[in-house]
């Protein structure tokens, strides 16, 4: 699982690949003013593809685009086309909650509802959906403190107030949460920006075994946790008016090793950023 | 790299299916049951509006043509059986009511704002005590505050004065302007507390430069909302300010306000006076107009910048 080992020889990118996403030419913009241009890139099934980039380059707007999140602020617009699994998210035939119950998100601080127990945070989602099964919920709960490693350590306590977790474990949760509802895409926006050493390094191994059910789009500012736990990297960069624009999407080998532009070689040697 | 074995994932994409479908399902019953609300809250909105415009048609309908200089800066007259139009201007209740108006303004703004800081700053167990007193008051009917005023001031001193009514008034504008102060004080993140007192700084430093700033907006936004309160009051001042038909602005002098030279007109006996009454209404609905829109201004600038 060292994808720093370069004895392993380096995949070129897979372009016959099961495509998940699809960004297509983009753009985000806030009262008419552009934070995010012309990004175009495929996101593979169960694969982890990461966004990196220095702050400002657009990597966290990009992310909330798939989830639809700026549909909440009146003032933001997107344009060009985001596909999952070849259907455009903004069709109408697509409810909007449909579609983020199948594209989960888990952001930057642990956020579990603070009201709510273990247990009910778990299954938080499928209960807003208006699931009601008892048992299905419970086996749902299960699988999903499963999938996020945290089954064992919280099975005795389900009951118990989720704020008496720590800040890792809570992180867990959330993505338990996200993963309850067995979303297709899990989009992750810096996961990791709050917690400590230990529970960055668990959280990365937690995101390379939960490639088995889901495909997960990352944002992260950690040049080296990119490295080691996506497949692809998308690397965005701030243009002279501020816009994020995509400088380069390849394997993350190539983007570490042989990058083709360099700009991105500078920034992943940490010559800026 | 460990991977997680499962043994009630006996069909994923069951469960998958399962879900969806739910999903869908409820948002198809989501849609209707939106779709009604939406109508209800239609039909709500319609039956609060109708008496709001009828109000709105009435006062300016019949108040619009005594919107003249003249009107607004002349004093009233008396009309007489000779004259029974001669009812004047309301320059003399104009001038009253910001007189009265804005001494309670100068009274209550330090008092709410000390009260405030020191309500943020000590945790002493009467701060709570203040606090549900001031929750009392803001319930309390006007009235009490008028009464308790024309007891206590009025008749110990036999006297009429302006700024009894500026006092009447503080009873409500100082409640108002304290709780919403200490909620803006409370809202500032306690980092920026900590941050400020971590650079070795006095407290009432980090107060003023730090808590204060940041808490601005709020602050300002709780001003206005009682100064709206307390400018259409008509009970705490009608018995303490005595009256007065000349266009001055002494706070040491009676005087006249809007509301109670309304009331007059009300119960005079003549038509002219009821009739002006409906100036009087427009102008007061315009100055509260004026001041909730300069507050909301502000709110929007101070949050833009």
């Amino acid at each position: 699982m060292d994808v720093t080992d370069t004895t392993v020889p380096p995949a070129p990118f897979d372009t016959t690949a099961d495509v998940r996403v699809s960004v297509r030419d983009v753009s985000v913009l806030f009262s008419g003013k552009a934070a995010v241009r012309n990004v175009t890139f495929d996101v593979h099934s169960n694969k982890v593809t990461s966004l990196i980039g220095p702050s400002g380059s657009g990597k966290t707007t990009l992310l909330r685009a798939i989830n639809r999140l700026h549909a909440l602020n009146h003032k933001a617009t997107v344009t060009g086309q985001i596909l999952l699994d070849g259907v455009n998210i903004e069709d109408s035939s697509v409810p909007i909650t449909v579609l983020r119950s199948r594209i989960g998100m888990v952001f930057q601080r642990p956020n579990p509802f603070p009201t709510m127990s273990i247990y009910d945070n778990a299954v938080a989602g499928l209960r807003f959906i208006g699931v009601k099964d008892k048992k299905f919920l419970e086996e749902s709960a299960e699988k999903a403190l499963r999938e996020a490693v945290l089954w064992d350590s919280v099975k005795d306590r389900l009951k118990a107030p989720a704020a008496t977790l720590s800040g890792g474990e809570q992180q867990r949760l959330c993505i338990a949460r996200a993963m309850a509802v067995e979303p297709e895409v899990l989009l992750m926006d810096e996961p990791t920006a709050s917690l400590d050493p230990v529970s960055t390094q668990q959280i990365e191994e937690l995101v390379t075994s939960l490639k088995e059910f889901v495909t997960i789009i990352i944002v992260t500012h950690n040049m080296q946790q990119a490295h080691r736990i996506s497949d692809n990297c998308a690397f965005l960069l701030m243009a002279e008016d501020r816009a994020g624009e995509l400088i380069e999407f390849d394997t993350t080998y190539k983007i570490f090793n042989d990058p083709a532009d360099s700009r991105t070689l500078d920034y992943t040697l940490g010559r800026f950023g | 790299m460990s991977t997680t074995t499962n043994p009630t994932d006996v069909a994923s994409h069951e469960r998958r299916e399962f879900i969806r479908a739910t999903s869908a399902k409820s948002y198809t019953r989501r849609a209707w049951t939106s779709r009604l609300y939406l109508g209800a809250l239609s039909v709500a909105l319609l039956i609060a509006f109708v008496p709001l415009a009828s109000i709105l048609q009435n006062v300016v309908g019949h108040g619009i043509h005594y919107i003249t200089w003249h009107y607004l800066t002349t004093p009233q007259q008396y009309p007489s059986i000779t004259n029974p139009d001669n009812v004047g201007g309301i320059g003399n209740a104009l001038a009253g009511t910001a007189v009265v108006d804005l001494g309670a303004v100068l009274i209550s703004i330090p008092v709410a704002l000390l009260l405030a800081m020191a309500m943020f700053e000590f945790t002493h167990r009467w701060v709570s005590a203040v606090r549900n007193a001031m929750e009392t008051f803001i319930g309390l009917p006007s009235i009490v505050f008028g009464v308790f005023t024309y007891v206590s001031l009025v008749q110990t001193t036999h006297q009429f004065h302006a700024y009894f009514g500026s006092l009447a008034l503080c009873f409500i504008m100082i409640p108002v302007m304290t709780i919403n102060a200490l909620a803006a004080l409370r809202s500032v993140p306690d980092t920026l507390v900590e941050a400020g007192l971590s650079l070795g700084s006095r407290p009432s430093r980090v107060m003023l430069h730090v808590v204060i700033p940041a808490a601005k907006s709020r602050i300002f936004t709780g001003i206005f909302l009682a100064f709206s309160r307390a400018v259409g009051e008509t009970a705490p001042i009608l018995f303490v300010v005595g009256a007065s038909d000349l266009v001055r602005f002494n706070p040491n002098a009676q005087a006249t306000t809007l509301p109670s030279l309304m009331w007059n007109y009300l119960i005079g006996s003549y038509p002219s006076e009821r009739a002006s009454c409906w100036g009087i209404a427009l102008v007061l609905m315009a100055v509260v107009l004026f001041f909730n829109v300069l507050s909301r201004v502000f709110i929007a600038f101070s949050n833009k910048s």
